[in-house]
């Protein structure tokens, strides 16, 4: 059995024991004048010599040194370190729960259930909420630790890289949540048929051998909601790239946001022309020059993305072999308050209590407490 | 020797305290002693009263009490041959300690002895010396309890004489044989204690009541002091857990040798502490001296 410190700096606070000490030593007693019947039985004290070497009211400087070291005593948080204590600590888990595209949040509620300490974190990517999940755990109280992947967990959403962050100690579990067993989606395009550009709700079936892409009902746009500039030298090439990026078609969500491609070199009041009226992207001029319409379309599938899924699930088999069991605690684990300290609060309290009562008693009661029985006369 | 006295108001009210403590503890101290410890003698039958508690018996007259069913005490005409005087130390060392003082302690064992005196019927009077003097004529009769209460009222410590003086003059005051009662601090021992000795060898009865307060046995007085001598004004540091065990030693063996010099002479010596209840310490003394008589 051994004792672990909260906060152990808070030990050097026991130097303030001197600081009593010193006031008993050094504090010169005022010395009141008292009327008294006759000085004929008395003889004068050295008072002088007699303060600097005696400890005034050694009673109540004890009584005020143990109620500092108390005190600094509870403010280091004493834990201590009993087996049942130790053993409790591996019998509890603190648990970080990583949220990937939870719709329900009774997931995140449910993965928490049993936990001595839990927090969802919920980020754009898995591997920054790995990441900030394992700082989490590694502030929590001696505990077993563990992540707990939850959602819908579909191809994409995490992978091998992401876990390999997560340090060995700490176990992973994956909680997925139900995925519809539909894995149709619609992906909007935006694509030129017959010379005029459309809005085509394209809709994809994701099937256990093959993926079915069928185009579906399409909406006539304005033709400017995409252009191109360039230098009158590349102008025909950007035309021609832009035009074959459309036929082709481009995932595309925001239609009525007017996009304009500057190619480097383009005319400044042309550009300042267009800039009044759509959002500007500037891009190298693609070389070679066959490479241009792929680069057009590249760069614009990137402009205005659809918010798309993976429909297919991560498999329950790649789940289990990602799934490892926590280690035992950490013995560097910030230790918890486990109720230690209180004693000792109640304890610098009562001391408190008996340092006022001993200050209210007369010194006199207390030095006769401390001496043998003087001769009463008759 | 009597003189006009204008009472105050405080002083009213100090005889008015002193009246009511006086009543119930000598009501106190004649149940418990039958017989007084005082003695005078009387010589002419002059008529009966009631009996009351605390009344000799010998002057129950049985023959009337066979008579009448009624127990009757015999009063004489000749009652004063008993003449107390009591002598009162008002110096500044009686006013300690603050609250319970050894002076309040003194004036309060003069009226109550006073008034046994005078109840009995014998006479008693006070005197008490400060810049100058306090004197009643030991005198009998109900009427003077009245003027021997509101003189021992009157009393404040504050004098600068000693109560050597005193017994001297007291000396001279009493033309016969008498009691002389001094209640004192005797920090003026050896002449006090001579003049009580000149009192004792002229055939006067002399009690002395020593006052005292447990703070002066003991020198429990806390911490590191200047202490003032109360009556010379002198100046000590002292250090009481310091000075306490050759405080307690000197102080003891005075007391001791106060004690037993005045016993050596057959003079009566009582000691009361200020803090300590009064009616256990005097019960104590009259029981005593009632059965030494």
């Amino acid at each position: 059995m051994s004792i672990a410190w909260i906060a152990p700096a808070a030990l050097v606070g026991l130097a303030l024991i001197a600081l009593p000490i010193a006031v008993h030593l050094l504090v010169r007693q005022h010395a009141r004048v008292l009327a008294f019947p006759s000085l004929r039985f008395l003889r004068e004290t050295q008072l002088a010599a007699f303060r600097r070497r005696a400890i005034q009211d050694a009673a109540l400087l004890a009584c005020r040194v143990a109620m500092i070291a108390v005190a600094v005593t509870a403010l280091a948080g004493p834990v201590l370190q009993t087996p049942s204590r130790t053993a409790g600590y591996a019998s509890r888990t603190s648990r970080a729960i990583v949220a990937i595209d939870v719709a329900d949040r009774s997931l995140i509620a449910k993965a928490a259930e049993g936990a001595f300490a839990s927090a969802s974190f919920t980020r754009s990517s898995a591997a920054d909420a790995l990441a900030d999940a394992s700082r989490w755990l590694d502030r929590q109280a001696p505990s077993t630790r563990e992540i707990v992947v939850a959602g819908e967990l579909r191809r994409g959403a995490i992978d091998q890289s992401d876990l390999a962050t997560v340090p060995a100690a700490i176990g992973i579990r994956f909680l997925p949540a139900v995925t519809p067993s539909n894995a149709d989606f619609i992906m909007p395009v935006l694509a030129r048929r017959n010379g005029v550009l459309m809005r085509i709700d394209r809709r994809v079936h994701a099937g256990p051998d093959s993926t079915q892409v069928i185009d579906g009902a399409g909406t006539a746009l304005p033709n400017d909601i995409v252009t191109i500039v360039a230098k009158p030298a590349d102008t025909a090439l950007a035309e021609a790239s832009l035009r074959a990026a459309l036929d082709a078609g481009v995932p595309w969500k925001d239609v009525n946001q007017p996009v304009v491609i500057v190619w480097e070199g383009a005319d400044d009041a042309a550009i300042a022309r267009e800039s009044a009226r759509a959002r500007v992207i500037r891009m190298a001029p693609p070389a070679p020059p066959a490479a241009a319409a792929d680069a057009v379309r590249t760069l614009l599938s990137t402009v205005s993305p659809p918010d798309l899924k993976d429909p297919v699930a991560i498999s329950a088999e790649q789940l289990a072999s990602w799934t490892r069991s926590p280690g035992p605690p950490a013995s560097d684990a910030p230790l918890s308050d486990e109720g230690d300290r209180r004693w000792m609060w109640g304890l610098a309290l009562m001391l408190l209590a008996l340092e006022s009562w001993m200050r209210r008693m007369p010194a006199s009661a207390r030095e006769a407490a401390d001496r043998p029985e003087e001769a009463r006369v008759a | 020797m009597s003189r006009p006295h204008v009472v105050t108001s405080s002083e009213l009210q100090s005889l008015r305290d002193l009246e009511l403590m006086t009543k119930a503890t000598v009501e106190g101290l004649r149940h418990g002693l039958h017989r007084s410890p005082f003695h005078g003698y009387s010589a002419e039958f002059s008529q009966y009263r009631h009996y009351r508690p605390g009344d000799d018996l010998k002057y129950v007259d049985w023959k009337a009490f066979a008579r009448t069913d009624r127990i009757y005490t015999r009063q004489f005409q000749e009652t004063t041959n008993l003449s107390a005087l009591f002598v009162i130390d008002v110096s500044r060392s009686m006013d300690f300690p603050a609250g319970r003082s050894k002076f309040a302690m003194a004036r309060s064992v003069g009226a109550i002895l006073g008034t046994l005196v005078l109840d009995q019927g014998d006479a008693a009077g006070v005197l008490a010396l400060d810049d100058r003097a306090h004197f009643v004529p030991p005198r009998s009769g109900h009427n003077h309890l009245r003027v021997f209460l509101a003189e021992v009222a009157s009393l404040a410590p504050g004098g600068s004489s000693s109560i050597a003086e005193a017994l001297r003059r007291a000396a001279t005051i009493l033309k016969r044989r008498g009691m002389v009662i001094v209640i004192s601090d005797l920090y003026d021992d050896e002449a006090a204690i001579a003049e009580a000795r000149r009192l004792s060898r002229m055939g006067h009865d002399v009690i002395i009541v020593h006052t005292l307060s447990s703070e002066e046995l003991t020198l429990d007085v806390g911490g590191a002091a200047e202490f003032v001598d109360l009556e010379s004004g002198r100046k000590l540091m002292v250090q009481p857990s310091a000075a306490r065990e050759s405080y307690v030693a000197a102080f003891t063996a005075w007391l001791s040798t106060v004690e037993q010099q005045l016993r050596r002479d057959g003079i009566d010596y009582l000691r009361l502490i200020a803090d300590e209840p009064l009616e256990r310490g005097l019960r104590r003394f009259l029981v005593n001296r009632r059965g030494t008589s």
